[in-house]
C-alpha cells in the first residue's frame, strides 16, 4: 500500500512518497498505484457504467464523452477530498496548501476521440490526476508530458492499472497529452486538479447530489 | 423502527462511507446521497462504532475517553445511534 482510499478514509505510506517524490521531480509526473481499494473500486465502476455520458469538446484541445454530474461523481469527490490524500500528495510533488480536488469523469473511445498538448494552468491548479476507472486494459491512452519549447518529452506513462492514479505536475511552461485509445477498449478516467484557493467542505455543501442532514 | 438499546449491536451499512475533515466526521451514504457531519465527540463515537458493532463496547470506549457522566453518556449515545439509523447511515446487527 502506498496510498490508498478506502471507505473510511485514506491510507498513506509516507516512505513511499519520498521514493515517488525523486521520479516525479524528474519526470513531472508519477503513478500511484491502487489508489482506490478493490471493493471501492468495483461500487465506482458500477456507478460509472450506470451512468450517462454526453459529448464534450474542450475547443481544439480535447473531445470526449463526458459522465453527467450525478451523485457518483459526488462519491468520487468524496472520497479523493481527504487530508491525508492532500499530505501525501504534497509530500510527492512539493505542492503547498492543498485543500480541494474537483474532476470529471470522462470516457474516450479507441479511434473517436483526440487530446491534443496542452498545459491546464488556470488558477488554483496546480496538480493533475487521473485515476483510471476501466475495468479492462486499453490500448493506447499515453500520457506525456514535455517543456512547451521542446520536442523531447519528461515523463510518459502509462495508466493502465484499474484504481491507479497519475499525478502530474501543472505549471507555466509545461504541456501535456494522452495519445489517442487504439484497440477496442475504451478509457475511462476520473480526472481533475487539486488546489488550495477553496476547501472541499464548500464544494460538498454545493454538490447538487448530496444532501446535508441537520 | 425498532429504538436501539445499549445491549444491541449495530452495522455499518456497505452503502455508507466516511472521512474525517478538518477535525469533523462527514459520513455519506451512497445511496441516498445524504450525508452527516460529526462533531468531535460524534467523531469518536463513529470511530468506536467501526471499531466494534457493541454499542456496550462504544460506549465503553467513549466513557474512558470523555470527562462525561456515565447516563448522560448513554443518553447521548442512544440518542446518536438512533439518530444515525434513522437516516439509513447504520443498521441493527
Amino acid at each position: 500500500m502506498i496510498l490508498q482510499v478506502t471507505a473510511h478514509g485514506a491510507l498513506a505510506d509516507p516512505a513511499s512518497a519520498d521514493r515517488l517524490a525523486s521520479r516525479f521531480a524528474a519526470e513531472r509526473c508519477v503513478v500511484v498505484p491502487g489508489l482506490i481499494e478493490p471493493a471501492l473500486l468495483a461500487r465506482v465502476q458500477d456507478a460509472v457504467d450506470a451512468a450517462e455520458f454526453v459529448d464534450r469538446s474542450h475547443g481544439d484541445i480535447a473531445t470526449e464523452l463526458c459522465m453527467s454530474t450525478n451523485s457518483c461523481l459526488g462519491m468520487l469527490h468524496f472520497l479523493v477530498n481527504d487530508p491525508v490524500v492532500f499530505g501525501f500528495i504534497e509530500r510527492v510533488t512539493g505542492a503547498r496548501g492543498l485543500s480541494s480536488f474537483h474532476g470529471r469523469v470522462y470516457r474516450r473511445l479507441p479511434g473517436v476521440h483526440h487530446d491534443s498538448w496542452h498545459s491546464d494552468v488556470y488558477p488554483d491548479r496546480t496538480i493533475g490526476m487521473s485515476v483510471n476507472l476501466s475495468r479492462d486494459a486499453y490500448e493506447g491512452g499515453i500520457f506525456e508530458i514535455r517543456d512547451d519549447d521542446s520536442p523531447s518529452v519528461h515523463g510518459v506513462i502509462a495508466n493502465v492499472g484499474p484504481g491507479d492514479a497519475l499525478l502530474f505536475k501543472i505549471a507555466d511552461g509545461l504541456e501535456h497529452r494522452v495519445t489517442p485509445v487504439t484497440g477496442r477498449v475504451p478509457k475511462t478516467a476520473f480526472a481533475g486538479w487539486f488546489g488550495g484557493a477553496r476547501d472541499y467542505v464548500a464544494r460538498l455543501r454545493e454538490d447538487p447530489f448530496l444532501r446535508e442532514e441537520e | 423502527m425498532i429504538e436501539l438499546k445499549r445491549s444491541d449491536r449495530v452495522l455499518i451499512p456497505d452503502a455508507v462511507i466516511s472521512r474525517e475533515i478538518e477535525g469533523e466526521t462527514v459520513v455519506l451514504n451512497l445511496e441516498t446521497g445524504v450525508y452527516f457531519g460529526l462533531d468531535t465527540v460524534g467523531t469518536a463515537i463513529w470511530n468506536a462504532l467501526r471499531q466494534s458493532g457493541r454499542l456496550e463496547d462504544v460506549y465503553q470506549t467513549v466513557l474512558q475517553q470523555f470527562d462525561v457522566q456515565p447516563a448522560a453518556l448513554e443518553n447521548d449515545l442512544l440518542r446518536f445511534v438512533n439518530q444515525l439509523a434513522s437516516k439509513g447511515l447504520l443498521a441493527g446487527a
